[in-house]
């Protein structure tokens, strides 16, 4: 005869059972509960509680909140102002991601050969990289200033008129991506120095032996080497570049017009300035899906090597 | 033969030209930084530029004296510490899950969290300014902490489970035989072995946390206002060619901290930035 009492011990003991069979696996679980609960709670329930606001007609100014499913997203994609800002921001991170990777490698070849006070000059060469970006974006506003400032009293001594940089439409985004290439380049330069100085000697040496010239070592050598490493520099730039806001923020505020206004600025001039919050949730929402879409690849690639 | 020593001394010589060439591109502007901020007013305003000028601490003085340029300044402290702190608990706890748990999932979690790296600021600060406005939790410190460590959060646990996966096993085995948890061995014997990369870590957040602006523009008023976002105080609004000491001064101070970090463990910098891409 089984009485209340002994049922419930033996469930108790079945509970026992399971937990002394995976203890560990418990305990290893709840290690990783307070990470995930922050995330969860500071990262994943805004996002979808931006998400749900995103269908709505939310704004600051007004008291009422009316489901209007779509419309916001339609609105984004006939939004000159938007689609120009997705433009600019894919211009300002191709040319700053480019540049970066061709002067980059070029400094990360020129850093590989051997010779004294190599150590210092590295160290020396990214420096620009460990700066404030905000602080970034006032060394630049400072030597790009129009009439008593540096750069165009040193382009006037080799008889170039300096454009009004910051005023211009086109320069302002020059100076910009100026600004961001000083930053980080050297991101480039010591990521690919790094994988370069991994390359096994002998297969240099090797090639050396046949015959082959510096350019075509570099071509045919070098480069297949490392491109790995460079396919995934070139990924982690190109996103983080997308997200700029910093330097613009300090540089141009978006202007002159709206001539450097990039999407997270749009996004945030939406939502803080002109207090229309549900529309700028929803363009962030395009904004993440862009992001999102680039890097998956980005991180099936790292969890691969 | 001539021919060759002629090639290696003009290669020698394009390589000169070459490093000098990027070293004014990356050092000039920040010697120009601080020249500026010790030009007083008179030199400042005159064509072409000056750079012999009779040097001026008023600029200096008017940040550090008379501003509470200060107060921001510990403001900004006391969040990277904060955060520095709580990731490197709740980081190294979730990093010692992820790299040595035996339960399911683990893989996709771990990709969870590494994908969180790649969220743009802008997706989640609206949302949660009007959750921390309902909550009146705007313009204090805690907030920035919270925040920052949630942002910071996948990369610390990315780059502390790589270095505890690369610890051997064996030593912690012959301490479970002690009577040990596994985690307490870990504790004891583990960590100790991975301080360096902790370490390592750990300061970077810190940095990311220090030069963080995005945030802290939306999220702090004048109270818990971190020195990123009040060194724009300084800066001359709207007038064209006015001063910029007091920014040029207030943002070398913004940057010393970083940058002595920087310096000194740049080797690992790279690999943090870099998500551990590179391998040393």
């Amino acid at each position: 005869m089984m009485n209340k009492e002994t049922i419930g011990y033996q469930k108790y003991f079945v509970g026992q059972k399971w937990y002394d069979r995976n203890r560990e696996k418990v305990r290893q679980g709840l290690l990783l509960m307070p990470a995930i609960l922050i995330i969860l709670s500071l990262v994943i329930y805004p996002l979808i509680y931006s998400i749900s606001r995103s269908f709505t007609d939310f704004n600051l100014g007004m008291p009422e909140i009316h489901f209007v499913g779509i419309r916001n997203y339609i609105m984004a994609f006939k939004d000159i102002r938007f689609l120009q800002s997705l433009r600019t921001t894919i211009i300002f991170s191709i040319s700053t991601t480019i540049g970066g990777l061709v002067i980059g490698y070029g400094t990360a070849l020129l850093l590989q050969r051997n010779f004294i006070g190599r150590k210092v000059l590295t160290v020396l060469l990214i420096i620009p990289m460990m700066t404030t970006p905000i602080v970034v974006g006032i060394i630049w506003m400072l030597l790009f200033q129009p009439d008593y400032s540096v750069i165009n009293s040193l382009l006037s001594l080799v008889g170039i008129n300096g454009p009004q940089w910051l005023q211009n439409s086109i320069w302002a985004l020059v100076a910009i991506i100026v600004a961001d290439l000083w930053q980080w380049t050297p991101f480039f330069t010591i990521v690919l120095l790094s994988s370069l100085l991994n390359i096994p000697l002998d297969i240099v040496e090797a090639a050396k032996v046949d015959g082959a010239s510096n350019w075509k070592m570099i071509r045919y050598v070098i480069t297949p080497i490392i491109s790995p490493i460079i396919v995934v520099a070139v990924l982690i730039r190109l996103i983080d570049s997308f997200k700029v806001f910093d330097v613009v923020f300090v540089m141009t505020n978006g202007g002159p017009g709206n001539a450097t206004e990039v999407m997270s600025y749009y996004i945030y001039r939406t939502g803080l300035g002109y207090l229309n919050m549900s529309y700028s949730m929803a363009m962030s929402f395009i904004f993440l899906i862009i992001l999102i879409g680039s890097s998956t690849i980005l991180i099936r690639k790292l969890l691969r090597t | 033969m001539k021919i060759n020593i002629y090639r290696k001394i003009i290669s020698k010589i394009g390589l000169v030209i070459s490093f000098a060439v990027l070293l004014t591109f990356s050092l000039f502007p920040l010697y120009w930084v601080f020249l500026t901020s010790i030009k007083a007013k008179k030199d400042w305003l005159t064509l072409p530029v000056k750079f012999i000028f009779k040097p001026t601490l008023e600029h200096w003085k008017n940040v550090l004296l008379s501003s509470d340029f200060i107060q921001y300044y510990k403001n900004s402290l006391i969040i990277a510490i904060g955060v520095a702190c709580v990731i490197l608990v709740v980081g190294t706890m979730a990093a010692y899950s992820l790299a040595r748990g035996k339960y399911k999932f683990r893989d996709n979690i771990s990709f969870f969290i590494l994908s969180q790296k790649m969220m743009p600021a802008i997706a989640i600060v609206l949302p949660i300014y009007l959750i921390a406005s309902r909550f009146h939790a705007i313009d204090h410190l805690e907030t920035l902490i919270f925040i920052n460590v949630a942002f910071n959060l996948p990369l610390a646990v990315w780059m502390l489970k790589g270095y505890i996966q690369s610890l051997s096993l064996s030593i912690e085995e012959a301490a479970l035989i002690d009577g040990c948890s596994q985690f307490g061995a870990f504790i004891k014997i583990g960590i100790p072995q991975i301080v360096p990369g902790i370490m390592s870590t750990i300061l970077l957040i810190f940095i990311y946390t220090f030069n963080e602006f995005f945030f802290a523009l939306i999220l702090s008023g004048t109270k818990a206002r971190p020195v990123s976002v009040a060194v724009m105080n300084f800066l001359p609004t709207g007038v064209r060619g006015t001063m910029f000491g007091e920014a040029a001064a207030a943002s070398i101070l913004i940057m010393i901290p970083t940058l002595i970090f920087a310096i000194f463990m740049q080797r690992y910098l790279v690999k943090g930035i870099s998500l551990g891409a590179v391998k040393e």
